[in-house]
């Protein structure tokens, strides 16, 4: 019973659930009057402990990598599974939209998947009837209604998925990364009605890997980690959180690593500290990232950057020469200039100074890189400091593709020189 | 959750889902429902020739009384042999929605109840016109059907719930169908049987009350066929066994229900 919750509102106390990881499953009656002795298995907690609150009309995105437990979490929003602890509670009706095209029958016809679905909702029939135009328009499928639903493409599939799911008008909506497929047009019309949806007061539950998405619906932000809450608050801070972490994965894959560097927001590179060797007649003291004058560890491509290299000179050095190289995990180098090329000239340093490279629009597209910073003499014949991988950051691409270059572009069909249509 | 709330939301539910097991049973064949008949009409006939001809049964209007047991033996075992396959072939409802499972057993077996229907719709008119007896024991006709599909609906939800964990279940029942029909009084009366067997007591008894089937294979021959009142003995058998294999059904199915989602 829902007791004293808010219509809309859901409640987590002390959910917990655990996972069995079978080594050998015994399935049929046989293995099981065979082999009485019981299956080994692990047991792996995939929410450990989760309490929170939703108020009615919140929008909240929940982040975290693979295996933080989101989907489990989910699914006991949904009441598809119940927890093993604690209690898991919604007030008034929940639609969700777990995965592409839940309870599509292959064989039936998108009209009659849209009253099947509608009746998993909780939809009457004359419900349904009142909406289909309706449903169908939005899904943009209506020459395709009336064909099984096994002939429709998978993007076809979630758009009719949905169009049934935002009609049914419940007081939660549950939606585990539904905006991945489909085209850019039928996004940005999804994203349309769930702002629809959100300004009617509908609370929203929204699972997704889009910084984009999560920060432009969401009031607030869920970060698990091993099934526990790492983080919980506003999006923006919470998206930055898990950006990090992602980075932090990428940058130090299984490798022993000392960790101070960590916690002040720099990402390590592979081996553990950066290597530095030179002279050290000028001495790089700092590399930063910065986005908007902040450091950071994640941008995203196209948004403006900075790095910022603080350099200290106990004695002046005349003309020196600061360099940078922006190089991928593997050492490949993307991007190197200094102030000599760039013909930026640098009088006399003694003490500190700071200088920065301003970038007005990230050309990267998605990865992780190291920043390497060299100060040397102008005719580079002494490198006073040579420091590799200062620094590193992530990207998280804006467009699609892939790759670390930041190429935009699009496709143009010259329909002349294309052999006969299929299909 | 509220429990008003699931019960308004189950009915639309309930109603696809049963219409979609029809369908599905259907679609694409160019007979559709005429093929329920194809199977039981074979059956008749064979059956008819063997016992009427080779065994000389003295069961008056033999076919018909083949014809009404096998009604029975269908919305039965038809019954619980779909049941129990439903959840795993509905896993991607119910891995991914909330709802109560119950409705899925209970859809496809009130889909695989039709063909009993269909069947009952041309039995009723040839046995008021054939029969011997008298027409006012049709009276209890739809509460022993409907005793008999309360005993599939409790049979199917704990074989169905079952299914999910150990999967032999359809494979067991497969095995088990052909040696269970002969068990059954379906082609036979234990009234009827010839002298030798009448010895075997014993035997007739355990067949009689130890197969869950026959005391309502029999209670349906008696009120629609025989146009008799069936014994009191067999009359609270089927009323109690509808009742036990309700409630387990509902108390198994609702202990194993929970986890469902996560063995599919």
């Amino acid at each position: 019973m829902s007791g004293d919750l808010a219509r809309g509102g859901m409640r987590v106390t002390h959910a917990s659930r655990r996972f069995k990881v079978v080594h050998e499953k015994g399935t049929t009656l046989k293995e099981l009057l065979i082999r009485r002795k019981r299956t080994s298995y692990t047991e792996l907690w995939a929410l450990d402990d989760v309490s929170f609150e939703i108020r009615p009309g919140e929008a909240v995105g929940i982040v975290g990598r693979n295996g933080s437990g989101k989907s489990t979490l989910l699914k006991l929003l949904a009441g598809i599974i119940p927890p093993h602890g604690g209690t898991v509670e919604a007030g008034g009706s929940v639609a969700s939209m777990l995965e592409l095209g839940a309870g599509f029958h292959p064989d039936f016809t998108g009209r009659e998947n849209v009253f099947m679905n509608g009746a998993i909702h909780g939809l009457s029939d004359r419900d349904v009837a009142e909406r289909l135009d309706e449903i169908v328009d939005f899904a943009g499928l209506a020459e395709f209604i009336d064909m099984p639903v096994r002939t429709y493409s998978s993007g076809m599939q979630m758009r009719l998925a949905f169009a049934v799911a935002s009609h049914v008008e419940p007081d939660i909506m549950l939606l585990d990364e539904v905006l991945a497929v489909g085209d850019e047009a039928f996004q940005r019309k999804c994203m349309g009605r769930i702002y629809e949806f959100r300004r009617r007061g509908g609370t929203l539950v929204f699972v997704s890997h889009d910084p984009n998405a999560v920060e432009h619906v969401c009031s607030r932000a869920i970060l698990l980690d091993g099934g526990k809450i790492l983080m919980d608050g506003e999006p923006h801070e919470v998206m930055e959180r898990y950006h990090r972490l992602l980075a932090a994965d990428t940058a130090a894959p299984a490798v022993t690593v000392e960790a101070p560097a960590a916690d002040d927001g720099l990402a390590l590179p592979i081996d553990g500290a950066p290597r530095g060797w030179g002279t050290g007649d000028a001495v790089v003291e700092d590399v930063q990232v910065l986005s908007s004058g902040k450091p950071t560890t994640s941008l995203m491509s196209g948004d403006p950057a900075e790095i910022a290299i603080l350099i200290r000179a106990p004695q002046p050095v005349a003309t020196p020469s600061v360099g940078i190289s922006i190089t991928l995990g593997d050492g490949t180098l993307v991007f190197g200039t200094n102030t000599r090329l760039s013909e930026f000239p640098l009088d006399t340093i003694h003490g500190r100074a700071r200088i920065r490279f301003s970038i007005p629009s990230l050309a990267l597209h998605e990865g992780t890189f190291d920043v390497t910073v060299a100060v040397h003499s102008q005719d580079e014949s002494t490198v006073y400091h040579w420091l590799d991988r200062a620094a590193s950051f992530a990207v998280y691409a804006r467009d699609p593709g892939v790759g670390p270059a930041a190429i935009s572009g699009h496709w143009v069909l010259d329909a002349d020189h294309v052999p006969a249509a299929t299909g | 959750m509220a429990t008003s709330d699931s019960l308004i939301r189950t009915g639309p539910l309930f109603r696809n889902l049963t219409r979609r097991e029809m369908r599905q049973r259907y679609k694409a064949s160019a007979l559709g429902l005429g093929w329920t008949l194809i199977n039981p009409l074979l059956v008749v006939a064979a059956y008819w020739v063997v016992f009427k001809f080779l065994f000389g049964t003295p069961i008056p209007n033999y076919a018909l009384f083949l014809f009404v047991g096998l009604m029975v033996w269908s919305l039965f075992f038809g019954g619980i042999s779909v049941g129990s396959q439903s959840l795993i072939a509905n896993a991607s409802l119910v891995t991914k929605v909330r709802f109560p499972r119950a409705i899925i057993p209970a859809a496809a077996i009130s889909a695989n109840a039709v063909i009993a229907l269909v069947m009952l719709v041309i039995a009723l008119p040839l046995c008021i016109w054939q029969t011997t007896g008298s027409l006012v024991p049709l009276i209890a006709l739809p509460v022993f059907l409907a005793l008999t599909f309360a005993l599939t609906i409790g049979l199917g939800l704990i074989l169905s719930a079952v299914n999910v964990y150990f999967r032999d279940v359809e494979h067991v029942l497969q095995a088990i169908g052909v040696p269970w029909f002969f068990i059954s009084p379906i082609f036979y009366t234990y009234d009827t049987l010839p002298a030798a067997a009448q010895q075997h007591e014993t035997i007739i008894a355990i067949l009689h009350w130890a197969n869950p089937i026959s005391p309502f294979v029999i209670a349906v021959q008696d009120t629609l066929f025989f146009g008799t009142w069936p014994s009191p003995a067999d009359t609270i058998y089927c009323v109690v066994a509808a009742a036990v294999a309700l409630i387990a059904g509902w108390l198994l199915f609702r202990r194993l229900e929970p986890e469902m989602a996560v063995e599919l």
